[in-house]
């Protein structure tokens, strides 16, 4: 079975925010507006961390897009008291927003802060309605929400895999956020597979993962920032 | 049946038996109170937890910090009173019943917090279908449960006894008092049973007063988020609420002497040992406040360093130092004095 994962060079972002907008999108992400985000409840499920390093002079900005880790060993999974989030047959880690209680327990376990909470009931402003995408389940007032890997376009991948009678190929998947990434610093694939780029790249030197010692194991690997 | 008006006993039968003005005052504030509360509940489950102000990182606030405070304060009940029964302190005889009801009515307020916090509340029911027994918060549910069935069972069954001799002596209800006796006449042999289940009752309850709190804590513990992440937090807890809900008590005795006039029962012998229980569980709270601290700061892992930072000199420091001055220093200049 592959080991989805994802590759981001740090060297490569330029933190445009294309990957964010493209996955609000993607995924029917709602729009809570000036107000809400100021209180710190945005929904964004791909968010950019923005680590300072220096005084003004000499600062170095270092973008970090941050979706969800999908880690191996997952600690949202494991404080889940109604399995709603769970480890699914792809090794990712889903959400069920059916049967979620909005006990908020996983968002306190999950040390990157990847999961987000519906506060409100979601909404889409009027305009934006036609472009929402049939294949994402709209969330309800108070579930909790996640980063997928774009998991919906896994489904359609294996569905035509199926049709067309032959192994689900790496290119069928991509998620929304690689696809739009103007500098290409996203690199997408099965960490197993020895041919694929993203395996040599997460066994670059330049490969690390946020909070590795926290043992949650991400499948999310970082390049890096160099100067050159 | 001779005039209970002539008991030697009667400040203790009058609440009972009389309601003044003073009552239905209180009870219509109360009830304002929990109306407007209704419909503050209504809001946020119509507009959504938005209104309660938390965030994306702080996603627990208000509700589970007060489900801690009242899960801590009801264990002062069951806890003391199952104490000092076991240790035969005869001093006990007329706090313990106080002890008790605050443990049962203040648990079954803590309890409910939790579904208050719930963004869906209609799934609730999905903790029992679903239910994940991995999850710390199962073992909350299963714990908490477990406590109030065992903590109103060990109210009631002292009180049996009680009950009988209102059922004897008053006219009032009489069919809910002789329907809540079980036909409780006193005699040997039933004063032998009661004792007997008094003592098994009392036995179960302690462990399970200690885990109830021990298990409130790892639902915190259990999670590797700085700060939390300790294993401290079971007995710092169970001792945190024996302390808080000891003062309690205090509090909730002295409300009582004053209001139905039990200076007679309620002596000063019995403020004095339990302010010294509450002296003892303050030193043991410091203690272990002390000890999670420096561990941290020797430690100096940067993530803890920042939550003990926070803690000390961010927002709430004011509230964290007065909590801990109030409740250590303070309480010791006055026992010197």
């Amino acid at each position: 079975m592959p080991k989805w994962g994802m590759v981001i060079d740090l060297n490569k972002c330029t933190g445009c925010g294309s990957c964010v907008n493209a996955c609000r999108m993607e995924n029917n992400i709602p729009v809570v507006g000036a107000e809400a985000a100021q209180e710190g409840r945005t929904m964004d499920w791909m968010q950019i961390i923005t680590e300072y390093d220096g005084e003004y002079p000499n600062v170095r900005i270092t973008h970090i897009p941050r979706p969800c880790f999908q880690c191996g060993n997952a600690p949202c999974v494991i404080v889940c008291p109604v399995h709603a989030t769970f480890v699914n047959e792809d090794g990712l880690v889903g959400q069920v927003y059916y049967r979620c209680i909005g006990c908020r327990y996983c968002m306190n376990a999950c040390p990157y802060t990847a999961k987000c909470f519906n506060y409100f009931k979601p909404e889409t402003p009027k305009e934006y309605e036609v472009l929402l995408n049939p294949d994402v389940t709209r969330r309800m007032n108070g579930v909790v929400e996640k980063c997928s890997f774009c998991h919906h376009r896994l489904a359609l991948a294996k569905d035509t895999a199926r049709y067309e009678e032959r192994e689900v190929r790496e290119e069928d998947y991509q998620t929304a956020c690689l696809e739009v990434c103007p500098t290409k610093a996203i690199t997408f694939g099965d960490l197993d597979n020895q041919e694929h780029e993203v395996h040599h790249l997460m066994h670059s030197n330049r490969a690390f993962r946020l909070e590795e010692s926290l043992g949650t194991d991400p499948k999310v690997y970082y390049l890096k920032r160099e100067d050159k | 049946m001779d005039d209970i008006r002539k008991d030697k006993d009667y400040t203790l039968y009058r609440p009972i038996l009389e309601t003044d003005r003073s009552f239905y005052f209180i009870i219509s504030f109360l009830l304002v109170v929990i109306a407007w509360a209704g419909f503050m509940y209504f809001r946020q489950l119509q507009t959504g937890l938005g209104v309660t102000g938390l965030n994306r990182a702080i996603s627990w606030g208000f509700y589970i910090i007060n489900f801690v405070f009242f899960i801590g304060i009801s264990h002062a009940g069951t806890l003391i009173s199952a104490i000092l029964r076991l240790s035969q302190a005869e001093w006990r005889r007329p706090i313990t019943r106080m002890a008790e009801v605050i443990t049962a009515i203040v648990l079954l307020i803590g309890a409910v917090h939790p579904i208050l916090d719930l963004g869906r509340p209609d799934r609730i029911l999905n903790v029992f279908f679903y239910g994940r027994l991995q999850s710390p918060l199962l073992w909350d549910v299963t714990a908490i449960s477990m406590y109030f069935t065992a903590s109103t069972v060990y109210l009631y069954v002292p009180l049996i006894p009680d009950i009988a001799l209102l059922r004897d002596r008053t006219n009032k209800f009489k069919w809910f008092y002789s329907f809540c006796s079980w036909g409780y006449q006193g005699t040997e042999h039933h004063k032998k049973v009661l004792e007997k289940a008094m003592t098994i009752l009392m036995v179960i309850v302690i462990p399970v007063a200690v885990s109830v709190h021990t298990v409130i804590s790892f639902i915190f513990s259990m999670t590797i988020q700085p700060g939390w992440h300790s294993t401290i937090f079971g007995p710092y807890f169970v001792v945190g609420a024996i302390f808080s809900g000891t003062a309690t008590l205090l509090v909730i005795m002295i409300a009582f002497r004053k209001m139905y006039h039990f200076e007679n029962y309620l002596k000063e012998i019995h403020f004095q040992y339990l302010s010294l229980l509450l002296l003892i569980f303050s030193i043991f709270w410091a203690y272990f406040t002390f000890s999670e601290f420096i561990t941290g700061i020797y430690g100096n892992e940067p993530m803890e360093m920042n939550i003990i930072r926070y803690k000390f000199f961010g927002d709430y420091a004011p509230f964290f130092g007065s909590n801990n001055i109030v409740g250590f220093i303070v309480n010791h200049v006055i026992i010197l004095i």
